[in-house]
């Protein structure tokens, strides 16, 4: 099968969007978004095969938040997800919520980093 | 005795008789003629005169004999007289002869003299006529006259026999006869009852007295025996009693006698025999007394000795034995008594004291005192109980309260002896002592602890924080204003249930509380709790932030109510929290940029690596010092949340060793890159709680920093235990510490080789982190080029 991984991306500063852009499109077929309420949108129309979060979103809405949301949501509680975040002190990431199920990256991150993450999440799956 | 002297001169009485009669017989038969001869007995033995012989044998015969005989003439002239009547008269033969007998006649009796004169010239007659002696004695004199025929004139022949022993006779015999009289007398009407009896024991004679002893008639008494008139069957010593009588002269004894009317009537007799003229026992004779009173007198005396006796031994052993002490003295003051609580007292035995002063009881310094207080009571006054201090033979001074009283003598006056009872207080007096010492200490104390509580009641009025007493029921006993107001409402008398059910208090993490969970009923079960943080919260929403000290109130070891303060850190708390927001965003918003660059950079200095020239190097240069702000940047908003003090400790079990691993393995890298061998030295696993995060970036933070430092060599992180703590201890052959760089290589930016890329602000950081776990951090070097040991101890907290 040639079917790439479908990645969704949730990340709301766009520098960042345009270096995903950059890296991920030749191996894996990404969707990007820069809210909680498009991921939500995106996630139902479309079966992802990873999530990418950023916890520190706009208006308020934490990705961690979102994440407790969607593990208590049995549609969507399989999705795996990766935090990308600058935060990087561990422990308090993980004080914001139950994220102890996610694998973590520390922004900056090399695409080597990012893929060796990605690829570690999948075959978890 | 009586008849005996009566039946003795009854018989000298006839002797005389007999004389008399003979000797007048005799000059009957020699004035008659009839007789021949006259045996004379004399000294000489019997001589026969033959009254023819001779005038001189007659002479002879009147001379000697025993009767008076004296010849006078008819008018009285004495003619002759012989030597019995010159003893008489006692006057010689010579100075009578030819006086007149009449002179030695009592004048009463001179005219019988002369009548039987007359008379006696015609017949022979006799008459008492008492002569009166020369020397004044008055002798009776039975006198014989009768006329011998003489030749010439007539001559009265004289016989005269003396009768004043006769008459001294009749005369006891008349008075014997009274004193009979009067003896009988005496015993009919005798205080003594009289009985004699038949050797049988029947009773022959009783007088009055016994009778009316005995309460019967005489009559019927008599003929009756003693056991007749007794109680029990006395027959045995009854007889016992006759038979003795058999030989003893005297029995003395006492008897006890039934009475007519029942009653006893008790007698002391003496009992004797009593034998006829032959002597033999006939009958016996006894005399009662009766001493039934006596008796009952006696009974009574007995009993009173008896009851004395009693109490006397009963007053003894009151005295000996006595709980109290007690002593006598006399009126010198000298110990007599001195009782066992006393010997107990004092620890002087009786021996010890008896006899010498009262002094050695007292101690020298109260001795006047007590002495002149003694001296009270030999002047009539008593102590009504009086405290005198009593020294004991040890030395140790007992206080003892006195009571005493006087013994006088029979007159009531003069005072014999003082006894005293005393009653050790020595203890109640220590005991009052210390009372007193205590109730003044206490009344001090509670001068002082008024003072306190005033200046107390003034802090707790006064103090701007909210405060609050709880009794051990958790009833709010006293509170401020300041916490009325915080509470908006007044606390007074609610439990601390009832005060948590008006209001809603949460803990940090928004939970609400149990109120055993509270510092308040922490506090209640012994704790002392220090600021526990807790959210207030209004029913209008708003919050205030609180931290609660409570602390136990402990009484005597056991609580009895609790303190609470609450501090408002409601402002403090919101700077804190704006503050830590600010440094969150500031970091975010530093770093999102940075790293953005940084990524970029990077991208773009993988595609331009194969352009060569300047432009590669200028990306490196720039990628790399984009990378130290963005470090730098992280670094210092790190350190600033730690010093803030916004950082805190979040413990949780973890393995240390494991994760140490770990975090080596992450690093090999780049020792590897240096050719460095970095080397783990210590056990697999070691469970620790403690704060992982800032363990785990200290421990990195040094081995980072061991590698950045080293050029050669080796890096070798050890990990250990030590009691109740973890020590790891990181070991380079790097550039080593000089002595300045040891002092200071823990502050900020302080770099021990500027040269070497970094903000120097790790060691600090791993500094605060140590500060903030309760454990310790410290540099050792050889100098400089000899390579550093930096050494954590971090307290495991699994206890």
């Amino acid at each position: 099968m040639n079917v790439k991984p479908k990645i969704l991306v949730v990340e709301d500063n766009l520098d960042i969007q345009s270096i995903y852009s950059q890296i991920l499109p030749g191996k894996y077929d990404i969707t990007q978004v820069t809210n909680t309420k498009d991921a939500w949108k995106a996630i139902s129309e479309t079966e992802y095969d990873l999530m990418i979060l950023d916890i520190i979103l706009p208006k308020g809405a934490q990705g961690d938040r979102f994440y407790i949301q969607l593990s208590q949501n049995p549609e969507f509680s399989q999705i795996p997800v990766l935090f990308v975040t600058v935060i990087d002190d561990h422990m308090e990431a993980k004080t914001l919520g139950n994220i102890n199920r996610a694998e973590w990256l520390t922004k900056p991150f090399t695409e080597e980093a990012l893929l060796a993450k990605i690829k570690t999440v999948l075959s978890k799956k | 005795m009586k008849d005996k002297t009566d039946s003795k001169l009854q018989k000298e009485n006839a002797d005389l008789r007999a004389r008399l009669g003979e000797a007048e017989e005799t000059l009957r038969a020699i004035r008659e003629g009839e007789v021949d001869a006259i045996i004379v007995s004399g000294n000489k033995g019997n001589r026969v005169f033959s009254l023819s012989e001779s005038e001189n044998l007659h002479r002879l015969m009147v001379e000697t004999m025993n009767e008076v005989g004296i010849a006078t003439t008819p008018d009285g002239t004495i003619l002759f007289c012989n030597n019995r009547a010159t003893e008489l008269l006692a006057q010689p033969q010579n100075k009578l002869l030819g006086r007149n007998l009449a002179e030695f006649i009592a004048s009463q009796d001179i005219h019988h003299f002369k009548d039987i004169l007359k008379i006696a010239l015609k017949e022979t007659t006799h008459k008492r006529i008492l002569f009166q002696s020369r020397n004044g004695n008055s002798i009776p004199l039975e006198i014989w006259a009768s006329h011998l025929k003489s030749q010439g004139n007539p001559i009265i022949s004289l016989v005269a026999t003396d009768l004043s022993q006769l008459e001294a006779v009749q005369n006891l015999v008349k008075q014997l006869r009274e004193s009979e009289e009067k003896f009988r007398g005496i015993v009919e009407t005798a205080r003594e009852g009289i009985i004699t009896a038949t050797l049988g024991g029947n009773f022959t004679f009783v007088n009055q007295m016994m009778a009316d002893m005995l309460g019967y008639p005489v009559d019927e008494i008599l003929n009756k025996t003693s056991l007749d008139f007794s109680f029990k069957d006395l027959k045995k010593p009854v007889l016992d009693l006759r038979n003795e009588l058999k030989t003893k002269k005297i029995l003395s004894g006492e008897f006890k006698f039934r009475r007519k009317d029942g009653s006893v009537l008790w007698s002391s007799y003496n009992a004797s025999p009593i034998f006829d003229s032959s002597g033999r026992h006939v009958a016996n004779l006894a005399m009662h007394t009766d001493i039934t009173e006596r008796k009952k007198v006696e009974a009574k005396i007995k009993q009173a000795e008896e009851d004395l006796r009693q109490t006397r031994d009963y007053l003894e052993n009151l005295l000996n034995y006595a709980n109290a002490p007690i002593i006598v003295w006399d009126k010198m003051q000298r110990i007599f008594r001195f009782n066992k609580a006393f010997e107990h007292l004092t620890g002087y035995t009786a021996h010890d004291v008896i006899g010498k002063r009262l002094d050695i009881l007292f101690p020298k310094d109260n001795r006047k005192e007590s002495l002149d207080k003694i001296k009270q009571t030999a002047v009539g006054d008593y102590w009504e109980s009086v405290e005198i201090p009593i020294l004991q033979k040890d030395g140790e001074v007992r206080i003892v309260l006195w009571n005493s009283a006087n013994i006088y003598d029979k007159d009531g006056k003069t005072i014999l002896s003082t006894i005293a009872q005393g009653q050790d207080i020595t203890a109640r007096k220590n005991a009052e002592l210390e009372r007193e010492h205590f109730i003044s200490k206490v009344q001090q104390l509670s001068a002082e602890a008024q003072m306190k509580a005033n200046e107390l009641e003034a802090i707790f009025k006064s103090m701007a924080e909210p405060l609050i007493i709880y009794d051990v029921s958790g009833k709010a006993v006293k509170h401020n204003q300041a916490m009325s107001k915080m509470l908006g409402f007044d606390p007074a008398g609610l439990t601390i249930r009832g005060i948590m059910g008006k209001i809603s208090l949460m803990t940090e993490e928004g939970a609400p509380f149990n109120v055993e969970e509270t510092p308040e009923g922490r506090a209640l079960k012994g704790e002392t709790v220090h600021d526990v943080k807790l959210i207030f919260k209004y029913e209008t929403g708003r919050e205030k932030i609180v931290l609660s000290n409570s602390a136990p109130i402990i009484t005597k070891g056991k609580v009895t109510g609790v303190i609470v303060v609450w501090h408002d850190i409601t402002e403090t708390e919101k700077v804190k929290k704006l503050r830590d927001r600010m440094l969150r965003d500031l970091s975010h918003q530093l770093k999102t940029p940075l790293s953005i660059i940084e990524m970029g950079l990077e991208r773009l200095s993988k595609e331009s690596s194969d352009s060569g020239g300047h432009h590669h190097q200028n990306m490196d240069m720039i990628l790399r010092n984009t990378r130290q702000t963005r470090e730098l940047v992280t670094k210092i908003l790190k350190l600033s949340r730690l010093e803030s003090g916004s950082e805190k400790v979040k413990r949780a079990r973890f393995d240390l060793a494991k994760e140490m691993l770990g975090a080596l393995a992450d690093l090999m890298h780049l020792a590897e890159e240096k050719r460095l061998v970095l080397t783990y030295h210590g056990p697999a696993n070691l469970e620790v709680n403690s704060d992982r995060d800032k363990v785990m970036g200290s421990i990195t933070n040094l081995a980072e920093n061991a590698i950045k430092y080293t050029e050669t060599g080796d890096i070798d992180v050890k990990l250990d235990e030590f009691a109740d703590n973890v020590v790891v201890e990181v070991l380079d052959t790097g550039v080593g510490l000089s002595e300045e760089d040891i002092e200071n290589v823990f502050n900020a930016f302080y770099k021990v080789d500027p040269s070497v890329p970094g903000a120097g602000v790790g060691l600090n950081i791993v500094a605060e982190n140590m500060k903030l776990l309760g454990g310790s951090i410290k540099a050792e070097s050889q100098g400089h080029g000899k390579g550093s040991v930096f050494k954590l101890t971090i307290p495991k907290g699994t206890k």
